[in-house]
């Protein structure tokens, strides 16, 4: 299995950055996500990658080997595209067996090879039809298998699961993350979807207009986002956001609110904006409805979640959050909800550069 | 920052494939390229030949080793457009003495010859594109009325129609002439302007049918729904949505099928003899006439292609669904 | 659209009347000109029947059917055909699927030149074949001194010369028709997914197992129809060979619709015979049109 490591990489057409000046290390075994709204560059990075795509600057190592000017085959690496892009005139063993043929193998040993990828994929009864027969979700497990069969130095996945029905993407993403676990094989994996990236990435890179936003664990990139963008791309509905003011250690927004900002961040905001203009954000989940909270608001509207309700609240007619409750009780429309947040999970934004401003780490 | 082994000297601004960045796929592109250019140039000589040589002489035309570099005149063209009569050696001295000559006759006056009429060249053109026109006509009309309804409504036994439709232009045209003769000459309708205008509508009918249907599949049925809806009725729908709407589908139809018309041969050659026929088999029988006079054939060769080379360029997004008859349209 | 409903004045046709009044003149008009003919012809060709002669159709039989199939001279114009159709065929669509391996990466330019290349196809066939004759002329032609034979003394005579005069016929039928192939092939390569050839270059496959085991497979169908048109073209082919060798010399080059034109057109006008041999060609193209069709239906679905 290889580390992959991108410096200063870029895909630019004339004035035109596909892909920003971007690095990025890929550790050796690791399950990497690149998500983004389409056009980000992700799926441009992946290429670049894969050299399906020549890069206009920067470099490429595997290994420390620099594989920058490398044919793809050169790589050892292996693409699984949204497509699949299975030979429809050969037949499931063919399509499995073809890496292995071009690479001059015995024909004993393509066929041990075969058989071993499809019992590990269970689709030994499917080797001998043809791609077009087959369902999607077969079609992608047949690719699966000829990606696996040639043992890549990595996995380049570029939204395996896009063209599947709902109900087979989610069966073949936990395929994927078993077999990516059984295997230890360098993954990078493109999708629009953040919750197919949450549930795989070992790290998410989040990416928007051309460029990195922020490259951390699932958990990172949902409590501790880097900026704006990412607040609002992660999590469904987004962070709530609510701007406002920095006075004397007091978060001042809507009409006379104040929110008395949790003191081991208040040395950070000093240095960031001394006082004036600032970004609060929150997740659905720190919200505690309480009637001695801080806030006021009133119920805009709520529904019904299955195990929880969201609650859609009115801040001084100027904002809408939203607001995890439990569901034990009903809140009328217009109603008055007082509630606090989590000291621990409440976050600031930088109103100009949009960049988290975090707490300073005790050394 | 330090440059990685292979990297290419030119930069890179399009979209491509590490493997086709570097000197050799790039040269391999201009090989193709090139070769190209060159299977262009051989397939185009044909033409740039015809149209050279309606522009010599006579002798030029037919020099040994042809002539590529020439003085170019319109005697060509003279002599396809008029009748001429060999004079004797003292007519040509009376005629150089004449002063009331006009360009042409001194050019026919060159080759011994007096001009004593129009030739029937202008008459078999003419006939052509009003044959072509008003069966052009005939057929786009009757066809994008049958494509519409095609196209939309459920028609018993639709694809045996279209399958029938179809086959009868797969026909080779001298299987149904015999017949036809037989019925245009009971009828009065041989070598007439309307005989050749009925066969050629049928002709181009089935595929005007099959094409615009293509064109109409194309447009979506909720325009005209919605138009039902506010209370047109089925024919205004489709005289205010569908036909604007097909109007690129019409006219390739009737440029296809006007081209044709205009290159029908065969045909021609059997149902005219005189009073209806028209250039393309006009050209052949020249042949046989005396001396070959090639700058002449060459001159109304031009005359039948060129209208033909400039709608070629006018329908080239169309080319592949005309000559598939709509099935194709991707491309 | 901002025009408004006019009122109604009276009611307006159903649909099924519309539908029936659409169709019916194209119904009409293919009825009487194609139908009509064919059975006219069928009833023909069991006769003993000139069109100039002042006697009313006999009724003989099959005898016009066994006079073509037993004599040896009929049999020569099904083969001439065959071969002009074999050739011609096999040679377009080489040179057209060529062609359009040249012409599918795009380079500056390559618009005007894939539109210049497909001019001849629009051509009237006869116009060209005269042209051509003049082309293939053995002293003052310009064909045979761009092959470099620029001796007229030992320069091939194209249209003197049975075996040549077919060649003739051949490359200018190759020359208007290759376009029609390669534009059918352009098509079916820009539908080949590019995702193909991108897992084909992580696997390392060569250009040739690309262009077998992608290329050509995918294109196939519509080569095929390709084929499948062009050859029923050529079994109807009349109009070039008429323009450059007139059925000669001899009768080396006269393909069946030649000479069914002179048994039906010049001579005796047997038209009996000419509406027998008429029918015998009929059924041999019917067959090809049903699997062209068939063809077309399957692109055009798949």
């Amino acid at each position: 299995m290889a580390t992959i490591e991108l410096r200063g990489v870029e895909k630019r057409f004339g004035d035109q950055y596909a892909v920003k000046p971007m690095d990025l290390t890929i550790e050796s075994g690791e399950f990497v996500v690149l998500l983004g709204p389409s056009g980000c560059g992700k799926t441009t990075t992946l290429r670049m990658i894969s050299g399906l795509e020549a890069v206009t600057g920067g470099a490429i190592t595997f290994d420390g080997r620099d594989v920058t000017w490398s044919h793809p085959s050169d790589r050892d690496i292996a693409f699984v595209c949204q497509f699949f892009a299975l030979y429809s005139h050969l037949t499931c063993h063919d399509n499995i067996a073809f890496p292995l043929q071009a690479r001059g193998e015995s024909r004993g040993e393509v066929k041990r090879q075969v058989a071993e990828v499809a019992e590990l994929l269970q689709i030994g009864h499917l080797l001998n039809v043809r791609p077009g027969a087959l369902s999607g979700g077969d079609q992608q497990r047949v690719a699966l298998a000829r990606a696996l069969v040639r043992r890549p130095a990595a996995f380049l996945m570029d939204e395996p699961l896009g063209a599947l029905d709902a109900d087979f993407r989610e069966t073949m993403r936990a395929e994927i993350k078993r077999l990516h676990l059984e295997q230890k094989a360098t993954t990078v994996y493109v999708t629009h979807d953040q919750i197919e990236a949450m549930a795989m990435g070992d790290k998410i890179v989040v990416m928007s207009a051309a460029e990195v936003q922020q490259v951390g664990s699932p958990a990172d990139v949902y409590y501790d986002p880097a900026n704006l963008f990412v607040a609002r791309f992660i999590g469904s509905p987004g962070m709530n956001l609510l701007s406002g003011r920095y006075e004397q250690g007091v978060f001042r927004f809507g009409t006379d609110q104040s929110y008395t900002v949790p003191a081991d961040v208040k040395p950070a905001l000093e240095r960031a904006i001394g006082q004036g203009e600032l970004i609060l954000g929150f997740r659905p989940e720190a919200v505690n409805v309480q009637p001695s909270g801080p806030i006021a608001s009133k119920v805009y509207a709520s529904d019904l979640h299955g195990g929880y309700a969201m609650l859609h609240l009115d801040i001084g007619g100027e904002t809408v959050v939203h607001a995890r409750a439990g569901r034990g009780q009903r809140y009328a429309m217009d109603s008055e909800v007082r509630f606090d947040l989590d000291p621990e999970q409440v976050r600031f934004f930088h109103p100009a550069t949009e960049e988290a401003i975090r707490k300073e780490q005790v050394s | 920052m330090q440059q990685s082994p292979g990297a290419p000297r030119q930069p890179i601004t399009s979209s491509t494939r590490v493997d086709q960045v570097g000197f050799r796929p790039q040269l391999m592109r201009g090989i193709k390229a090139g070769l190209a250019v060159v299977a262009m140039i051989i397939m185009l000589i044909p033409a740039v030949w015809m149209g050279m040589t309606a522009f010599k002489s006579r002798p030029d035309a037919v020099s040994v080793p042809p002539k590529v570099f020439f003085e170019p005149t319109v005697e060509g063209f003279v002599s396809l457009l008029t009748k001429r009569r060999q004079l004797t050696g003292e007519e040509i001295d009376a005629y150089k003495q004449r002063i009331d000559l006009s360009f042409a006759d001194r050019l026919a006056l060159k080759r011994g010859q007096a001009i004593i009429g129009q030739s029937d060249f202008p008459k078999f053109l003419r006939n052509s594109l009003i044959i072509s026109t008003v069966s052009t006509f005939f057929s786009v009309f009757f066809g994008v009325l049958a494509a519409y309804a095609f196209s939309r409504f459920k028609v018993r036994g639709e694809n045996d129609l279209l399958f029938f439709i179809l086959s009868t232009r797969m026909l080779p045209p001298v299987v149904v002439t015999i017949p036809i003769f037989l019925m245009y000459r009971a009828l009065n309708l041989y070598d007439t302007h309307f005989g050749l205008i009925l066969l050629y509508t049928a002709f181009n009918l089935s595929f005007a049918v099959w094409l615009l249907k293509g064109f109409i599949d194309e447009i979506p049925r909720e325009y005209e729904e919605a138009a039902l809806v506010d209370g047109y009725t089925r024919l205004q729908a489709f005289r205010k949505i569908v036909l604007p709407q097909s109007m690129t589908g019409i006219a390739a139809t009737t440029v296809f099928s006007f081209i044709f018309a205009w290159n029908e041969y065969a045909f021609a050659l059997m149902l005219t003899a005189d009073v209806a026929r028209t250039a393309p088999p006009s050209l052949p029988s020249r042949i046989g006439t005396g001396g070959v006079e090639w700058a002449a054939i060459a001159a109304g060769s031009l005359a039948c292609l060129v209208p033909v080379i400039l709608l070629t360029f006018g329908l080239r997004q169309h080319l592949l669904r005309g000559v598939t008859f709509g099935a194709i349209r991707k491309g | 659209m901002s025009v408004s409903p006019t009122p109604r004045t009276r009611r307006p046709l159903s649909d099924r009347n519309i539908t029936l009044l659409f169709i019916m003149p194209t119904m009409v008009i293919l009825v009487l000109m194609n139908v009509y003919p064919l059975f006219y012809s069928l009833y023909l060709s069991f006769t003993d029947y000139s069109v100039i002669s002042a006697e009313p159709p006999k009724w003989i039989g099959l005898e016009n059917y066994t006079t073509i199939l037993s004599d040896q001279r009929f049999w020569s114009h099904f083969a001439v055909t065959g071969r002009f159709a074999f050739l011609s065929v096999g040679l377009q669509m080489l040179v057209g699927f060529g062609l359009a391996l040249l012409i599918r990466e795009k380079f500056r330019g390559s618009g005007l030149v894939t539109t210049l290349i497909l001019v001849p196809m629009m051509l009237s066939p006869v116009v060209v074949g005269v042209f051509w004759r003049l082309m293939f002329n053995p002293s003052y032609g310009i064909f045979n001194y761009l092959l470099g034979f620029t001796d007229i003394n030992t320069a091939p005579e194209w249209l003197g010369q049975p075996v040549l005069a077919l060649w003739a016929i051949v490359i200018v039928d190759v020359w208007m028709w290759s376009p029609f192939v390669m534009l059918l092939s352009l098509a079916g390569l820009s539908a080949i997914p590019n995702y193909l050839y991108e897992a084909a270059a992580i696997d390392r496959a060569g250009a040739w197992f690309q262009f077998r085991r992608i290329t050509l497979p995918q294109v196939m169908p519509l080569l095929l129809i390709a084929v499948l048109f062009r050859t029923i073209e050529a079994l109807k082919q009349f109009d070039l060979v008429m323009g450059i060798t007139g059925g000669g010399p001899g009768d080396a080059t006269e393909m069946v619709s030649v000479r069914l034109y002179r048994e039906a057109f010049q001579g005796q006008f047997d038209t009996g015979l000419s509406s027998a041999l008429a029918y015998i060609v009929l059924i041999v193209i019917v067959a090809i049109s049903n699997l062209y069709i068939r063809q077309l239906n399957k692109v055009r679905e798949g």
